[in-house]
């Protein structure tokens, strides 16, 4: 029970989310310089998992790859940390909240939904690349068929259609490159067929799978031969989680933003000593340094 | 049909009226400063506005250099109707300084087209961007000018706080855009990682008030680095490295 | 307080422990760029092609090992192959397998390797005709144990004739080590790692040296790497292998910052602004393209027509020949570059074999 005392006291310490904070930056940023210099070790984390990837090229570069397997274990302790202080915020605040009005009460509560929706995205990316089917270099040709691994759906390309910028184009050195690819992707299973229209940057869901265009052809107008497009074929458990995070994150910050403006407009304070609600927790607050300016 | 050079050639009018401004705040003429502000900011929007019509639906991915000067002309003028007069008049300085950054190093005005960047998504994460830098920027000036002024002031410290919510939307659209276009929201290149490293930056700038000591004095030092980062890192790509400088060549444009 | 320091320390330990220990849970693999092998039980491996399919390469005679999402099983080493490529085609000639290859798509004519030539000539090797119109039934009738292809749009039309192929090429331009080590990738298929180990590592000894005599260089010249076409441009990017060659050579590569495929088009705007100041210009239109010399380079573009770029009046232009395609020998290929760039440093080679110079008229 001490233990647990003690580990929570100093998971919830401000200073050591600090560090970890700075460290991430650190890490991350020399870790941008490195992977400039080895920028396909890290390509090939966008078609295998994260664990994949740690024993695969992880362990056998780690004088390239030692910033990322760190700053994973820097952001697990920051979301313990997060975890912690957020709890003991939370805890704090919904306590303080008998007697505030609503508007007060949403803006103490924001930081928590901040938070929580960070939370759910560090977690919603680590399910995402740790758990689920990325599939790719799926090459299918128009009227051609796969079968998507793992499943009874087979996929066929019906038709793609790649539209080029005319001889002329505005923009010199464009004609005939590719303005547009949209293709009809007809996925077959026990309910029928089912024709999804698929573009680049419009992927198609069905089903929980989710397929992408990564690369068609043909690139250039006036080729003869079977156009096909390079799929990728994802099942991806964690995006929900990252939507939720996504939404709760942003959520969050727009309702802090907007009740602290509110609070500055009707009561004349910096809007920056109002930003600042943090209320002291009742299991660490003797180890909080709270300023307010 | 609007010329492919339009929009360049109003982004040379609006900074040679941006170099006016700074001239009659020099002489201490500050309402023809605040004039040829206004007016440099309309030239410039036009600038803008009309680029992105030109190659619409595709997105100007490196049109940074362009559009700061933009960003921190609008800063001014809202500082200006709160009326911080003599705050807005001390960035016209910047906004000259990022105006001829783009005239004399900029390598061009139009991308390389890819499909990829035909995306409503990929349209709002630069946007948000190019403003959440442009106000980090300014934050960090004004921070840096009040330490100097040896003056409290908050204004610089709510321009950073909005500046980093509009970095965070543009990570959350920047997240859709890659999701979409990639099947994956991180793109495991080292612009997506010295991204975070910025935006990590900031957060523990929002978390500095936890600790004791940190006082305005000392935050805007913190601030100041940032804005380094974001030049260094993302500005200074955009416009080819550090470089000899020369005019961007117009006469390219008329071979289109 | 004293509790939260023998935590910490506990976990820092911890942590330390876990790093140290790490190396030892790595399995059997090698990358190089875009392509691996994986080093499995008796023999077999598993392989990652340039569009990151998965084949399982299984010593004849063995079972191959169990495992799914993989797009097709190779027996090794193979005895017959088709190349698309003929750089692909010089590193199997590098390994002494040259007999293997049994198909290609270039005709006889455009090639220099002197054995595919014969075999063409003589039979032995069929050409199946250009990779947009490939002769399916003959490659059928070939019979190869893999197809090395560039082409992904083949890879459905080779899975429906149950004829396994790795594609070579990857989105992102390989980088010089990619290039160098794609010989170590293709050995896996031959059983000849250690010779193409040995082979990789000697040519990485030459570009070593070549780098040690260039420390004596006072200056390095700007260097572009690209093509001038009529209405557009395309370089080679700061990743790629022509562009790091550039570098290994003493020279000054303009586009050092850019990503991306090979031959990307860039905008008019940004090669101009950084070709104006070029002092070479490496170009891979020569003669075969019609381009002869610095004046047919400008007739055949109107942007040289407007926009005068150093490399066209007091700077020199090289066209890349054949062998540049051709020949295993990178470090060789770094060696003539370096004497292009600097070439009191290098006064012995003086005769070209892989960059030509574009006379004026």
């Amino acid at each position: 029970m001490n233990f647990i005392r003690t580990s929570w006291r100093f998971l919830g310490n401000a200073s050591l989310s600090l560090w970890l904070i700075y460290a991430l930056f650190a890490e991350f940023l020399i870790g941008s310089i490195i992977m400039r210099h080895h920028p396909s070790l890290f390509h090939a984390l966008k078609d295998m998992t994260l664990q994949q990837w740690v024993v695969l090229y992880g362990a056998n570069s780690l004088r390239a790859t030692w910033w990322f397997l760190g700053a994973l274990i820097l952001l697990f302790l920051l979301a313990l940390t997060t975890t912690v202080c957020g709890t003991d915020k939370l805890i704090a605040t919904i306590g303080a909240l008998r007697g505030s009005g609503l508007w007060r009460g949403l803006l103490k509560l924001s930081p928590s939904i901040i938070h929580l929706g960070f939370l759910l995205l560090l977690l919603g990316q680590l399910v995402s690349h740790t758990v689920g089917i990325n599939l790719h270099g799926n090459i299918l040709a128009t009227s051609g068929t796969i079968t998507v691994p793992g499943s009874r759906m087979k996929i066929t390309l019906k038709e793609l259609k790649v539209d080029f910028f005319g001889k002329g184009a505005r923009f010199l050195g464009m004609d005939g490159s590719p303005r547009d690819c949209t293709g009809v992707l007809s996925i077959i299973d026990a309910q029928g067929h089912h024709d999804r229209v698929i573009s680049i940057n419009r992927p198609v869901w069905y089903k929980g799978w989710s397929f992408f265009i990564e690369d068609f052809y043909p690139k250039s107008r006036g080729v003869t031969r079977s156009p096909f497009i390079n799929m990728v074929i994802r099942k991806d458990p964690g995006i929900r989680l990252m939507m939720g995070g996504a939404i709760l994150f942003g959520l969050g910050l727009i309702m802090h933003l907007l009740l602290v403006t509110r609070f500055h407009i009707n009561r004349g304070h910096s809007p920056v000593n109002v930003f600042i609600t943090t209320v002291p927790s009742p299991v660490s607050h003797k180890r909080h340094h709270i300023r307010q300016e | 049909m609007i010329s492919l050079r339009f929009p360049i050639e109003t982004f040379y009018i609006a900074s040679l009226i941006y170099g006016i401004a700074l001239l009659c705040y020099l002489l201490k003429l500050k309402r023809l400063s605040v004039l040829c502000l206004v007016t440099a900011f309309t030239v410039n929007m036009i600038s803008e506005i009309s680029g992105r019509y030109l190659i619409w639906p595709y997105c100007n991915m490196f049109s940074e250099p362009f559009f700061l000067p933009l960003c921190l002309a609008g800063i001014c003028l809202i500082l200006i109707i709160l009326k911080r007069d003599e705050q807005a008049l001390s960035m016209v300085f910047m906004i000259v300084l990022f105006s001829c950054m783009a005239i004399f190093f900029s390598e061009g005005y139009y991308p390389p087209f890819t499909l990829m960047s035909k995306s409503i998504y990929a349209h709002l994460f630069h946007l948000f961007v190019f403003i959440a830098h442009g106000s980090l920027i300014a934050g960090a000036y004004l921070a840096i000018h009040s330490v100097f002024k040896k003056k409290r002031d908050d204004i610089p410290y709510q321009i950073i706080i909005w500046g980093f919510a509009v970095l965070c939307g543009a990570g959350l659209f920047g997240m859709v855009w890659s999701y979409m276009g990639r099947s994956d929201v991180i793109s495991w290149n080292h612009y997506y990682f010295h991204s975070i490293a910025i935006w990590f930056y900031y957060v523990g700038f929002f978390h500095l008030h936890l600790i004791r000591g940190w006082d305005q004095k000392r935050k805007a030092w913190i601030l100041l680095g940032g804005a380094f980062l974001i030049f260094w890192f993302d500005y200074l790509p955009q416009i080819g490295g550090l470089h000899i400088p020369g005019v961007l060549n117009a006469r390219l444009y008329e071979l289109y | 307080m004293k509790y939260t320091y023998i935590h910490i320390t506990q976990v820092l330990m911890s942590i330390t422990v876990f790093l140290l220990l790490f190396p030892g849970c790595k399995v059997n693999f090698e990358q190089f760029g875009g392509f691996s092998i994986r080093y499995l039980d008796n023999g077999c491996k598993e392989v990652t092609d340039g569009v990151g399919r998965k084949l399982l390469l299984v010593p004849s005679g063995c079972r191959a090992v169990k495992g799914n999402k993989r797009a097709g099983i190779v027996r090794i080493p193979v005895k017959r192959v088709v190349v698309y490529s003929t750089y692909n085609a010089a590193l199997i000639k590098a390994l002494g397998h040259v007999n293997s290859i049994v198909g290609v798509v270039i005709k006889k004519d455009d090639w220099y390797i002197p054995e595919i030539r014969n075999g063409i000539a003589n039979g032995r090797i069929v050409y199946l005709g250009q990779y947009t119109s490939i002769d399916y039934e003959r490659l059928k009738r070939l019979k190869p144990d893999v197809v090395f292809t560039w082409d992904e749009g083949i890879v459905p039309k080779l899975d429906e004739l149950s004829i396994p192929c790795v594609v070579t090429t990857t989105k992102i331009a390989k980088d010089l080590n990619a290039h160098i080590n794609f010989i170590r990738f293709i050995s896996g298929f031959y059983g000849e790692e250690q010779r193409a180990k040995g082979f990789a590592e000697s040519q990485f000894e030459r570009i070593k040296k070549i780098s040690a005599r260039l420390r004596q260089a006072k200056k390095a010249p700007k260097v572009i790497w690209g093509d001038i076409y009529a209405r557009k441009v395309q370089v080679e990017p700061g990743n790629s292998w022509a562009g790091q060659m550039v570098e290994k050579a003493g020279g000054d590569y303009l586009f050092r910052d850019l990503e991306g495929a090979s031959c990307m088009q860039v905008t008019l705007e940004k090669f101009f602004s950084r070709a104006k100041d070029a002092d070479i210009l490496i170009t891979y239109r020569g003669p075969e393209s019609g381009i002869s010399s610095k004046e047919r380079l400008r007739q055949s573009s109107r942007l040289l027509q407007m926009v005068d770029i150093r490399p066209m009046n007091e700077g020199r232009i090289y066209f890349t020949g054949w062998k540049l395609y051709q020949s295993a020998d990178t470090a060789g290929i770094i060696a003539e570059l370096a004497a292009i760039l600097h070439p009191r440093l290098f006064p012995e080679i003086k005769k070209p074999g892989y960059f030509f110079e574009l006379p004026n008229k």
